[in-house]
């Protein structure tokens, strides 16, 4: 719920402001980058979150499953929640 | 030097920070890569993984010191490296996510093939990102990079002769520094065998460290003229002449198996390099921006001095005790018994004499940014201090009062945060 509460405090902090990146200041169309290749860039780290979401779950099973000695139940894959 | 030069100055002590410590980690990952098979390659990977661990990640530490005050302090330049470069910049980034990542997932592996999968995209993302960033280095260098948003080629910015010439340079000399911390490790744990494989090879990096930067002087003469000519007979050549002895001084140690002293030149040759390339190169920025016409306004500049001066209290005292304890041995074996070192309150240094430093230094910076100056930012920083008071005072307290009972894995748990 924090996290939400914080997440969600945000947003309307970074939308609200909008079409200003600092208000009054500067525009967020001047203050893109000019580089081009975003959609490819995002999509690029996209990828990468969501592979290491995926390496993290399955770390945090691994180690839920075996938390002090891991090499003891190498080939096990069933999956037991607490 | 002007009041406009000093954040550059400091930016570029962190940089050389980054090169020296951020470098031996990327080197590290070097070496996982090429190890090869077999159990003396698994070896080789072991250790290079404990040796990193107790300063995993502390060395970006540089890297984001580096970029936060070039942009505070230099908005024009940064936004013109940050939009020319993006592509290398992006993925030096990429690399730094996966390694990071990497070397966490390690933890979880169960069989040797799963470790030697998540080593490899270790090793691999340890020896892209220096490049990458070297490549970025070498844009700026050969003036590659003019005032824009982009103001230069995407591409020929980074993927050009200089900037090829300093991404292997960055390589070379990580695995260099890399092999010359790794050997010296290796020979205090007591593995006599596994410090001269290491030794043998700092001195063939070592040497080919020296060759690419060399070659790097043949291809500035005809790619970056400006700046050869400075290095070769201006500002920059003592710098370069320091470099080139520090760099004879360490093979010449490693050849008498020296490792302490070696760890030393080593870092001092490497860091030469930037000092060269710094003096070379001023009073330009970028291409058609010198320093002073890149800096923000007097007010942020004496703001973030203050801020790097502040943050250096705090800092300094960390990392002096971090890598005294990690060249103190004290750290690193925890991570591959699974229990915390052991006599741990009983090495050579008080855990609560070096927390009751910091605690003063806090307090003095607090005191003074809440007291002495006026503005806002100040006062921001002066209460971050007085929390950094309380918790290093409780810390400070908590190391005095039950060394007894608690030490050994309590003391090592919470020093390894």
């Amino acid at each position: 719920m924090s996290v939400i509460a914080l997440l969600a405090g945000w947003i309307v902090t970074e939308v609200g402001r909008q079409p200003w990146v600092v208000y009054r200041v500067m525009r967020t169309t001047d203050a893109v980058t000019g580089a081009g290749g975003i959609p490819v860039g995002y999509a690029t780290l996209a990828a990468v979150y969501l592979a290491l979401a995926v390496s993290v779950g399955w770390v945090l099973r691994r180690l839920q499953r075996a938390p002090l000695d891991h090499h003891a139940s190498p080939e096990q894959t069933a999956v037991e929640p607490a | 030097m002007h009041l406009y030069d000093m954040p550059l100055a400091f930016a570029l002590v962190g940089l050389a920070l980054y090169v020296v410590l951020g470098g031996a980690d990327f080197g590290a990952g070097f070496w996982q890569l090429v190890a090869g098979r077999g159990e003396r390659a698994k070896e080789i990977r072991d250790h290079a993984h404990h040796s990193m661990a107790p300063v995993w990640e502390a060395n970006h530490v540089w890297l984001i010191f580096v970029l936060t005050v070039v942009w505070t302090a230099y908005p024009a330049a940064f936004g013109s490296i940050a939009s020319t470069l993006s592509i290398p910049l992006f993925i030096a980034g990429i690399g730094i996510v996966l390694r990071g990542g990497a070397y966490a997932l390690r933890a979880g592996t169960a069989t040797l093939g799963e470790q030697r999968r998540v080593d490899t995209v270790f090793a691999v993302s340890s020896v892209l990102t220096p490049f990458a960033l070297g490549t970025a280095i070498g844009g700026i260098a050969s003036g590659r990079v003019h005032v824009g948003n982009p103001g230069g080629s995407l591409t020929s910015s980074w993927l050009n002769p200089t900037s090829i010439t300093i991404g292997l340079l960055a390589v070379a000399s990580a695995a260099y520094m890399a092999a010359v911390f790794l050997s010296g490790d290796a020979e205090r744990h007591g593995n006599r065998q596994l410090a001269e494989r290491f030794r043998a090879r700092a001195l063939g990096a070592g040497v080919a460290a020296g060759a690419v930067a060399v070659a790097g002087i043949v291809v500035l003469r005809f790619d970056a003229h400006r700046l050869f000519a400075h290095l070769t007979q201006g500002a920059g050549l003592p710098p370069l002449v320091v470099s080139l002895l520090a760099g004879v001084a360490t093979l010449a140690l490693l050849w008498r198996r020296r490792y302490e002293p070696a760890r030393y030149t080593a870092a001092l040759a490497v860091a030469s390099t930037i000092a060269g390339w710094a003096l070379a190169q001023q009073p330009v920025f970028l291409r058609d921006l010198t320093v002073k016409q890149a800096a923000a306004g007097h007010d942020t500049q004496v703001a973030i001095i203050v801020a790097i001066l502040g943050g250096g209290v705090i800092l300094f005292p960390s990392l002096g005790l971090l890598f005294r304890l990690t060249l103190g041995g004290r750290l690193g074996q925890s991570s591959s018994t699974g229990v915390g070192p052991t006599g741990g309150g009983k090495g050579p240094l008080a855990p609560s004499a070096r927390s009751a430093r910091v605690t003063a230094a806090s307090l003095l910076a607090g005191v003074g940014f809440l007291t002495v100056a006026d503005a806002g930012w100040a006062h921001a920083i002066g209460v971050a201090s007085f929390f950094s008071f309380l918790a290093f005072g409780y810390r400070a307290v908590l190391d005095g009062d039950i060394l007894e009972p608690l030490a050994p894995t309590q003391d090592g748990r919470d020093v390894r945060r």
